[in-house]
């Protein structure tokens, strides 16, 4: 894969018009200290704030990093001493508040995430068990921000997932946010700006990152993922707007699982409800987590084409599912499809809050079958 | 020197450039006249009002060495010192990070100590409700009575988290959110002295942003500003900021008002394709409807924020759309933006509302609705003598019925749902009646069990349903199984309330009736009015056949009673 050559914006997927708010910014010597880069998931803040941090970083302080710099090579590897990364961490034993050192496993798969992210700027970094931003790497910021670098030139602090950052951390970084010294940076991503505090919204610069259209992402996978021209189409269609998604959708193989949307509703539909439940035991023993999540995504664009189809418009995300669709449709017309589509998308929130598997299956298909079935 | 934003270029240096603050300016400016200044203040207001400035301005009022009119001079050497960070004497605590209670113990150390070169030592804590409860309560006698060369201030957005007993000690200075109209003029003015020409629209849209808060609104002029360049019109501001073209809103109207379903999701479709966030749009669509409901209701524009062609367009599309109207639309809208929140395919949801905005129907007032129900009531008093025994009169025809439909939307009238539900049980009674005539007895050969097995039963199947769920037993009681239909028991019910409370109980209530008769029963309850009222007395007999003999005294020739003379001997008692 070619992706660690090339340098520039071109790393970037689409977003034009805030690359274009980027590299004004710098042309004009107009650059602020702090930004806040807000979209859904998978649209690429992420990938615009490490390449944005890339042109602050390189030697030649233009629009366009150049690749060729030192600066520009350890960014490649996100090494450069005058870059810091801030991501959620597990937390340290509650009892040694003072223990600052992490496990060393989890600093393997620190590295090896950071690594893969140096990679693939469209990888998202989890770290298993961090769900916060603590206020101790928040306290590094600081002293690090007031410190003079290794290295001459600007500082920039990205910190993927803002809204990560718990109350304690958030507070503690407004002082810095707003009037850091000269030359530093705050770089900062969020998928969900509402869970941000307005006090650290109102020292940023907003740059919204707009979902991705269909073609931006389609000719993402082509160049990138050497996917060939159908199967991108396909996935691009049901990443919703999201790279990071098409790039999920593509590891696992999509049309099992709408031909299983079929199956699932057949099978929740007709049985008798004793049926259902000796049904729904083998249904989803042996089946995991993401293979249900799958299911249910794919059940959540089935319901909305339907609804699409029903009102008569033709924009429909399963398109070679027309017919069944259609046969769908027209035997379910007068069914409140608005109230299943929210059972499918209250499914989907239940199992990522984590709630045992065959209780969500169990009450959606329960739910489903009250709706459609309902005079 | 590199780059600075706005928002710290251009912080207020006085207190008379502070915007929108007066109340709180004017107070110090005669607490300082008056030398009446107090030794603690707190600071409150939302992000971006002026708390932080106005600490820092009057730290340097009170130690300026030639205060003009009470403002500081910003140019002696303690001035100076102050605003470049460097006196000893106003120091500047960050809350949030230093919030422990050895902070404020050194900070308690540090207060005995005179002003090195000031006349006083000013300490400003910003974000001070941070602080634990422990530092707090180790702060409160150094606040209650500090030595008198010492000036505390506080600063927060969150007062709430602050006790009561530092706020006793403190006086508190709410700051207000900035207008509209002051944070244009005050961006106007920077404009003008960065020489850069933008228009009052562009202004508009920018302060509106800003939401109350001049930094908020000082971050997107930079922004806007490094994107276009030192020439701005509103289109520019529009790209930078990605703002949804307000003609996109008024299609949305446009296409709720006609209904075309179709038609809004080809409009959503374009809305996504334009890379506008999906969210921003619905609380943009909130606004529009708003901005109707005020056309509306107050016959004026004055309070639209918005330029003045489109208030105009406000007032014509205004009229449009009835109040009842807008203000459904509006639940929708701003029910769809709190759920839109954390959606998983904000896309779907948007589509839902679109959907269901085009498929509203337009509501019924009230008024009218109970006026047509009064008229109604006074037919029907006019054609029999009671709403229960209804005679077989044309004026009951199922058409006539369905027109009688209540608007869900319209909450008050639900009640009167039980009004129009026995109305309504008149053609189906009816049906009833002439098919349990017909399949009683094909019904009772069908089963295992004869129908009059059912009705013996009966008694003990109420009783037997009380000890089980008394609410349901209690229901129960007040009903009678009419009929076996190919192995579905109907029961009949008074009315919507006896019937929808069975429905509900629909398993517990066939599990106990098949419990009973070791049947295969379904169970199907349905609204049955019979001619005399059901006796209430049912529910203390236990005897079976007495009670279906009872309830169908009135006619001896149905069927059921004529089997029940000839198969038990059956008696009529009343």
């Amino acid at each position: 894969m070619e992706s660690v050559t090339h340098s520039n914006w071109d790393t970037v997927i689409g977003q034009e018009r805030v690359k274009k708010i980027l590299q004004t910014a710098i042309r004009h010597n107009r650059v602020a200290h702090a930004y806040l880069f807000w979209g859904n998931d998978g649209v690429g803040t992420e990938s615009v704030a490490l390449e944005f941090a890339r042109t602050l970083l390189c030697e030649k302080q233009s629009a366009v990093s150049c690749g060729e710099c030192s600066g520009c090579k350890k960014m490649a590897h996100l090494q450069h001493p005058n870059l810091k990364l801030i991501f959620p961490l597990p937390g340290g034993d509650a009892d040694k508040p003072d223990d600052d050192s992490l496990e060393n496993d989890v600093v393997d798969e620190v590295r090896r995430q950071i690594s893969e992210k140096a990679r693939n700027a469209y990888f998202h970094i989890e770290i298993p068990k961090a769900k916060f931003i603590r206020i101790k790497s928040i306290r590094e910021i600081k002293k690090e921000s007031s410190m003079s670098s290794a290295e001459a030139g600007k500082k920039v602090f990205v910190i993927f997932d803002a809204d990560a950052m718990n109350d304690a951390a958030a507070n503690s970084l407004l002082k810095i946010l707003e009037e850091p010294l000269d030359d530093v940076h705050f770089l900062l991503t969020t998928s969900r700006k509402d869970a941000l505090k307005q006090t650290i919204i109102s020292r940023c610069q907003l740059v919204q990152c707009s979902m991705l259209t269909d073609d931006e992402i389609a000719a993402g996978l082509i160049t990138r993922e050497g996917q060939d021209e159908t199967q991108a189409r396909f996935v691009a269609r049901l990443a919703g707007g999201s790279y990071t998604r098409a790039l999920e959708l593509l590891k696992d193989d999509l049309r099992t699982y709408r031909s299983d949307v079929v199956t699932f509703l057949r099978s929740a539909l007709s049985a008798s409800p004793a049926k259902i439940f000796d049904d729904h035991d083998e249904y989803i023993s042996g089946k995991k987590r993401s293979e249900a999540e799958n299911l249910l995504l794919m059940l959540h664009v089935w319901m909305r084409d339907a609804i699409v189809l029903r009102e008569g418009s033709d924009a429909i995300f399963n398109i070679d599912q027309r017919g069944d669709l259609k046969s769908f449709v027209d035997k379910f017309s007068r069914s409140d499809l608005e109230s299943c589509l929210s059972a499918v998308e209250r499914a989907l929130e239940l199992l990522r809050r984590n709630v045992y598997l065959p209780l969500v299956m169990l009450s959606v298909t329960v739910n489903l079958r009250r709706i459609l079935h309902a005079k | 020197m590199s780059y600075q934003v706005t928002a710290r270029k251009w912080r207020p240096l006085v207190f008379d450039d502070v915007v929108g603050q007066s109340h709180v300016s004017n107070t110090l400016r005669n607490a300082l006249a008056q030398n009446r200044l107090a030794h603690a203040f707190i600071f409150s207001g939302t992000r971006g009002c002026g708390k932080t400035t106005t600490a820092r301005i009057l730290a340097r009022a009170v130690n300026c060495l030639n205060p003009k009119n009470f403002e500081p001079c910003n140019e002696c050497e303690i001035c100076k010192e102050i605003i470049d960070g460097r006196s000893l004497d106003v120091i500047e605590i960050d809350g949030a990070s230093n919030r422990g209670v050895d902070e404020i113990r050194n900070l308690r150390e540090s207060v005995r100590y005179a002003p090195t070169r000031g006349k006083k030592k000013v300490y400003i804590i910003d974000e001070v409700h941070m602080l634990t409860k422990e530092a707090f309560n180790a702060l409160l006698k150094t606040l209650e009575e500090p030595p008198s060369h010492v000036l505390f201030i506080f600063a927060t957005t969150e007062l709430h988290k602050v006790p009561a007993t530092i706020l006793s000690r403190c006086q508190r200075y709410d700051f207000r959110r900035i207008s509209v109209d002051e944070i244009v003029g005050r961006l106007k003015f920077i404009a003008k002295e960065e020489t850069i020409t933008i228009d009052d629209d562009s202004l508009l849209i920018i302060a509106k942003k800003g939401d109350g808060s001049m930094r908020d609104a000082q971050s997107i002029f930079d922004q806007v500003v490094s994107f276009c360049g030192t020439t701005i019109d509103v289109k520019q501001v529009a790209g930078a900021l990605n703002i949804v073209d307000q003609e996109l809103f008024f299609r949305v109207s446009d296409v709720v008002k006609s209904k075309e379903t179709k038609g809004a999701l080809t409009l959503i479709d374009e809305v996504i394709n334009s890379g506008y966030d999906v969210k921003e749009f619905v609380s943009g669509v909130t606004e529009h409807f708003r901005n109707m409901l005020i056309a509306k209701t107050t016959q004026s524009t004055t309070l639209i924020e918005e330029s003045e062609i489109h208030r105009k367009r406000y007032a014509d599309d205004a009229e449009l759309f009835s109040l009842h109207d807008l203000l459904r639309i509006i639940k929708v809208v701003t029910d769809t933006e709190n759920s839109i929140r954390f959606s998983v395919q904000p896309r779907f949801k948007l589509e839902v509302m679109m959907v269901q905005l085009t498929k509203m129907e337009p509501s019924v007032k009230i008024d009218e609705l109970l006026n047509q129900i009064d008229e109604l009531k006074k037919k029907l008093h006019a054609d029999g003598p009671s709403i229960k025994i209804p005679p077989p009169s044309p004026k009951f025809e199922p058409e006539r019925v369905s027109t009688f439909k209540v608007p869900p939307s319209v909450e008050e009238a639900k009640p009167k749902y039980t009004f129009s539900a026995s109305l309504k049980t008149e053609p189906v009674q009816k049906k009833t009646d002439g098919n349990g005539s017909q399949h009683s007895i094909p019904g009772t050969v069908a089963s295992d069990i004869p129908f009059s097995t059912v009705q013996q039963e009966w008694g003990k199947i109420v009783d037997e349903m009380r000890k089980k769920k008394i609410s349901v037993g209690t229901i129960l009681g007040e009903t009678t199984p009419l009929e076996i239909i190919n192995g579905t028991l109907r029961i009949g019910c008074g009315d919507e309330f006896h019937r929808s409370t069975l429905v509900r109980n629909k398993e517990i209530l066939s599990e106990t009736i098949n419990g009973i008769l070791s049947s295969k029963f379904r169970v199907e309850p349905i609204i049955h009015t019979v001619e005399s009222p059901i006796p209430l007395h049912v529910n203390t007999s236990n005897g079976g056949e007495q009670t279906a003999a009872k309830q169908d005294s009135g006619n001896e020739n149905h069927p059921l009673i004529k089997t029940l003379y000839k198969e038990f001997g059956a008696e009529r008692i009343s």
